[in-house]
This record gives C-alpha cells, sequence and structure tokens, in this order.
C-alpha cells in the first residue's frame, strides 16, 4: 500500500516551474529513493512534502489524509520526519535537548502546565516519556556519549546522527533523508547504507531519500523515481532504472554539460 | 556602616529594576522582539490588580493572582494581535509597533482611570527587621525574594522543560523549528503570556515605591532595560544580577551628586554596549547566514 501519493504536483517560482505535473508513489515499509541531476527539483519536492511550499497544482496524500490542508508545524505530528542537507540542528542546544525539541509535537498542554512544569503529573509523565524514547534512540545510533554536547563541536559524520535520532525520536512512518551522504567518505557511506537499513527495519519507518551517491542509491533503495528539470522521467527497481535511456541520457548529458566547463 | 545601608537600599531598588527586566529578556530571548510596551502592561496589570481591590473588595493576594491571569491573557492578545502579523516584518517594524502599544496602553490607561497617582498597598507589612545596624523592611526583603524565585524558577524552565527547550529553539531558528514539529505560534504565545505575568508581577510590586499612576513605569523602564544590557539581555540570572547591580551602583552615585541617577542609568547603557556588548552573563549572538 502507498504510505505515500503525489499526482500531479506542480511548483512555480515566478515564471520557472521547479516540479511538473509530478506522480510518484511510495509503498509502505520501502526505501525509496529520489534521483536526478542538480536542479531537477528533489529539494523541492521535499520542501513540499514538510508544507514550506505550497505546490500550484497537484494532490499530496499521506496516510489516507490530505496532507496539504495541515500546517508545517503538524507535519511531524503526523508521522514525516526529515533531515537537511546542510544539518540543521540547533547550535544553542545540547545534542540531547535537540531531541527533546524533536518530540514537542506531542506535548500537548496549555501555559500554565508549562509555567508549572514538573510539578503536574500529566506534564510529568509526557515528558518522562521523551526522554526514554530519547535514550533508546542515541543508544541505537551510537551516539549516547555524546548526550551532552554541543552539536557544533562534534565531528560532521556525528552531525548527521544526531539529526536522524532528532527525527527517529518524532515516531515518523515515513522519514525523509535529504543528502543524508554529502560530505561522507565510501567507507562512512557504506556505514550509512547499513544504518538506514537497520533504521527502517527496527522502527518500522519508510524512507525516502534524496541523494547524489550513486552507489547508496543502488545498494539500499528499492525503488527509485528519477527527475529531471522538474519532471518525472523514470520510476521502478534499481535495475530498471539503470537500464533506461531516459535516464542515461540525463546523466551523462549533464556530465558531457560538466566537461564543456571544466 | 551607612555604606552597608546605602548598599542594603540600593538592593531594594535594583530587585524591583531586575522584576522589570525579566520580562523584557524572556520576550527578547524567545522572541528577538525587545517590547517596548513591557512596561506599561505592568502599569495596566497593576490596575487591574488595584480596581479589584477598590472597587470589587478582593484582598491583596486574590487581586494579585486574578491580575496575573489577566495579564497572561494580555499577553497572548498582543502576541495573537499585534506581533504575530508582523512575523515576517522587518525587526525595525516590530519594535515600533511595540513603541506604538507602549502609547495605545499608556492612553487607554489614562482614559478608564485618570491621570492621578494613587497609593498602592504591598503585600507585607511590619516592623523592619534589624540585623547588627542594619535594617532590612519586610517589602525589601518580599521583592528579593520573589525576583530571586522567578529568576530560578525561569531559568529551570529553559532548561529543563520541554516547553523551555523549545522556546530556545524557536529563539534560534523558527523555521528550522517550525520544520521539526514545533508549534511555533503556540510557543510564542506562550512566551507572551508568561511576560506578561512577570510584567504585572514587577507592576505590583512596584507601585507601592512609585505610586500607582499611568507613567509609573517611565523611569523604572529605562532601569529595566539597564539592568538587562547589563546583564546580557539574553540571560535571566543576568538580568537579576544586572538590575541588583543597577540599583546599588546608583544608590552610590545618588549620595553624592542625586541628580545624575538617571544620566547615570544611560551612561552605564552606553559604556556596557561599547565595552561589553555580550553583557556580564550574556553569549555573544551568533546567528547562521
Amino acid at each position: 500500500m502507498a504510505i505515500l501519493e503525489l499526482s500531479g504536483v506542480t511548483v512555480r517560482f515566478g515564471g520557472i516551474v521547479a516540479v511538473n505535473q509530478l506522480d510518484m508513489k511510495v509503498e509502505e515499509g520501502t526505501i525509496h529513493g529520489l534521483i536526478g541531476p542538480n536542479g531537477a527539483g528533489k529539494s523541492t519536492v521535499f520542501n513540499v512534502l514538510s508544507r514550506y511550499y505550497e505546490p500550484a497544482e497537484g494532490t499530496v496524500t499521506f496516510d489516507g489524509r490530505n496532507l496539504l490542508q495541515y500546517q508545517p508545524s503538524q507535519v511531524v505530528g503526523l508521522g514525516i520526519a526529515r533531515t537537511f542537507q546542510n544539518v540543521e540542528l540547533f547550535r544553542g542546544l545540547t545534542v540531547w535537548e535537540n531531541l527533546m525539541v524533536g518530540q514537542h509535537h506531542n506535548i500537548r498542554y496549555g501555559m500554565f502546565a508549562a509555567a508549572l512544569g514538573g510539578l503536574l503529573p500529566r506534564v510529568r509523565q509526557a515528558e518522562q516519556e521523551a526522554r526514554d524514547r530519547a535514550m533508546e534512540v542515541l543508544e541505537f545510533l551510537g551516539i549516547a556519549a555524546h548526550r551532552d554536547a554541543y552539536p557544533q563541536f562534534l565531528p560532521y559524520g556525528i552531525q548527521k546522527r544526531v539529526e536522524f535520532a532528532r527525527a527517529l525520536v518524532s515516531r515518523p512512518r515515513l522519514i525523509l533523508l535529504d543528502e543524508p551522504a554529502a560530505g561522507m567518505n565510501p567507507s562512512e557511506t557504506e556505514e550509512l547504507a547499513q544504518l538506514i537499513k537497520i533504521m527502517r527495519d527496527k522502527y518500522e519507518t519508510t524512507v525516502l531519500l534524496v541523494e547524489h551517491d550513486m552507489s547508496l542509491v543502488m545498494s539500499i533503495c528499492e525503488r527509485i523515481t528519477v527527475m529531471d528539470f522538474g519532471r518525472k522521467i523514470a520510476d521502478g527497481t534499481p535495475a530498471e532504472v539503470q537500464a533506461n535511456p531516459a535516464v542515461i541520457k540525463a546523466y551523462l548529458g549533464e556530465e558531457e554539460v560538466e566537461a564543456e566547463h571544466a | 556602616m551607612i555604606l552597608a545601608q546605602q548598599i542594603i537600599s540600593g538592593l531594594a531598588t535594583g530587585s524591583l529594576y531586575a522584576l522589570a527586566a525579566l520580562g523584557l529578556v524572556l520576550i527578547f530571548k524567545t522572541s528577538d522582539v525587545v517590547n517596548f510596551a513591557q512596561g506599561e502592561m505592568a502599569m495596566f496589570g497593576t490596575f487591574i490588580a488595584f480596581t479589584l481591590m477598590m472597587k470589587g473588595g478582593v484582598p491583596y493576594w486574590g487581586a494579585f493572582v486574578l491580575a496575573l491571569v489577566f495579564a497572561a491573557v494580555f499577553g497572548m492578545l498582543i502576541e495573537r494581535i499585534v506581533i504575530r502579523p508582523l512575523s515576517t516584518a522587518p525587526l525595525i517594524s516590530v519594535l515600533i509597533a511595540t513603541l506604538g502599544l507602549l502609547n495605545i496602553i499608556n492612553g487607554v490607561a489614562g482614559w478608564i482611570w485618570g491621570y492621578d497617582p494613587k497609593p498602592f498597598p504591598t503585600g507585607i507589612s511590619g516592623a523592619p527587621i534589624r540585623v547588627g545596624g542594619l535594617v532590612f523592611t519586610l517589602p525589601t526583603l518580599l521583592n528579593l525574594a520573589v525576583a530571586l524565585v522567578l529568576m530560578l524558577a525561569f531559568f529551570a524552565l529553559f532548561k529543563y522543560s520541554l516547553m523551555g527547550i523549545a522556546m530556545r529553539a524557536v529563539a534560534e531558528n523558527r523555521l528550522a523549528a517550525r520544520l521539526v514539529g514545533v508549534h511555533t505560534n503556540r510557543v510564542l504565545a506562550i512566551t507572551w503570556g508568561l511576560g506578561g505575568i512577570l510584567a504585572a508581577t514587577a507592576g505590583i510590586l512596584i507601585a507601592p515605591v512609585t505610586t500607582l499612576s499611568i507613567n509609573m513605569m517611565a523611569e523604572m523602564q529605562v532601569k529595566a532595560f539597564t539592568a538587562g544590557v547589563l546583564g546580557g539581555f539574553t540571560s535571566l540570572p543576568g538580568a537579576v544580577v544586572g538590575g541588583l547591580l543597577l540599583g546599588v551602583l546608583e544608590n552610590l552615585v545618588g549620595q553624592f551628586i542625586p541628580q545624575l541617577k538617571t544620566p547615570f542609568a544611560f551612561a552605564l547603557i552606553v559604556l556596557v554596549l561599547i565595552f561589553r556588548p555580550a553583557g556580564l552573563l550574556g553569549t555573544v549572538q551568533r546567528k547562521k547566514v
């Protein structure tokens, strides 16, 4: 069953069409890759799913619900969490506190409860659950030792894991990874591939991933959607996509252009 | 001994500055807004308490609590009606809007309650406590205690509670906070509600000293800004330390040249901004660009 379905989604910025009539289905429990040359519109799609960009046309259905009627801050509560292309952790917050922010959508209490804080059992229980969940995820990702560190002082690879952790603590049914392998060397990328697979299995989630590193995409994705100039040009299994002439043309064409500029 | 007594009386005034500064710092810390209307929110809440006591016959502490409830709602309304629609406007527009609010609240209060100063009761009264040769009045001790307790409570809120952590996230990067699921509007509404509570608390404790009038906070607010700047403007303990320090320094200056008390506060703002922009306890703000 498709957990996420985009149909005829078009995003325009002024006169530029960034995403053009995109249809895409992500099946529940899969690792789904969204690839394409630079400027193909992949990140725009993520920003539509985060409700940061408003599509001009089309529908987005998540888990049977019309995603487009929700506010950006409600998206996490629906079960969609994301990481960012350039790690977006809060610098003034420790690793642990960053994970607490990731669970804020779960907290439903008003001002007086907030002001009284730990004095109310209801609030205390909610906060205790948040802490338990955060600890479990930190241990799963092997970064529990860094819980009280400020993220900006940690190695880049660890920062990426912290961002994963912040997404995971929100109990997502769909997790959006925006270029998770950017800036990683081949052995780190291999480790990341394993991590994504284990994460999907352990937390029974669905993964949608934008990535330039083809070795990562081809090794872990079960389905792949390929975009070029805002349009979908192919989708299918890694083998099908790799054999697709339109895909080969899009990628080789880009390489030729790059070669000319070099 | 005279010096010690001067310091104590400086701490008494300083605790009032600290109380007024706490609300300013809370709102600035979370939303980057310097709320020029903070003092008028304090004044308005104090008039509500006064009306409840005089016209409604409500006892002091009952009126205090009801005024705080009013102030919380008032703060949230200001956020909803004035601040939120300006959330994408340049910061300078928001500053001008809070200046506008200052005048609106002041004018409306004058229209409702008139322009004559009125005496305002203290929460506790009784014989001053003497320790050695030093004299502590009960309201002074109450003000100091309230300032310290509020400082600690809000410090703990920011440090440990999920709401406080979310407030810090919103302060740092509102968009990123929204994208990871923080209901930023709700967080900001709560901040302004708490800011309103701090304002009214300050007003009610200050009014016995200044007497209650629509302009009771005019000078106090300058002092609160000084206290905030002195402490770093993003640090709640800084606001309290800044307030107490200002009270003491000012009192010592005032002993020699009483006319220079207020110029001294302004000079202090300028000097701190030049030589220690991060204040005593603040951290340097680096925004990601």
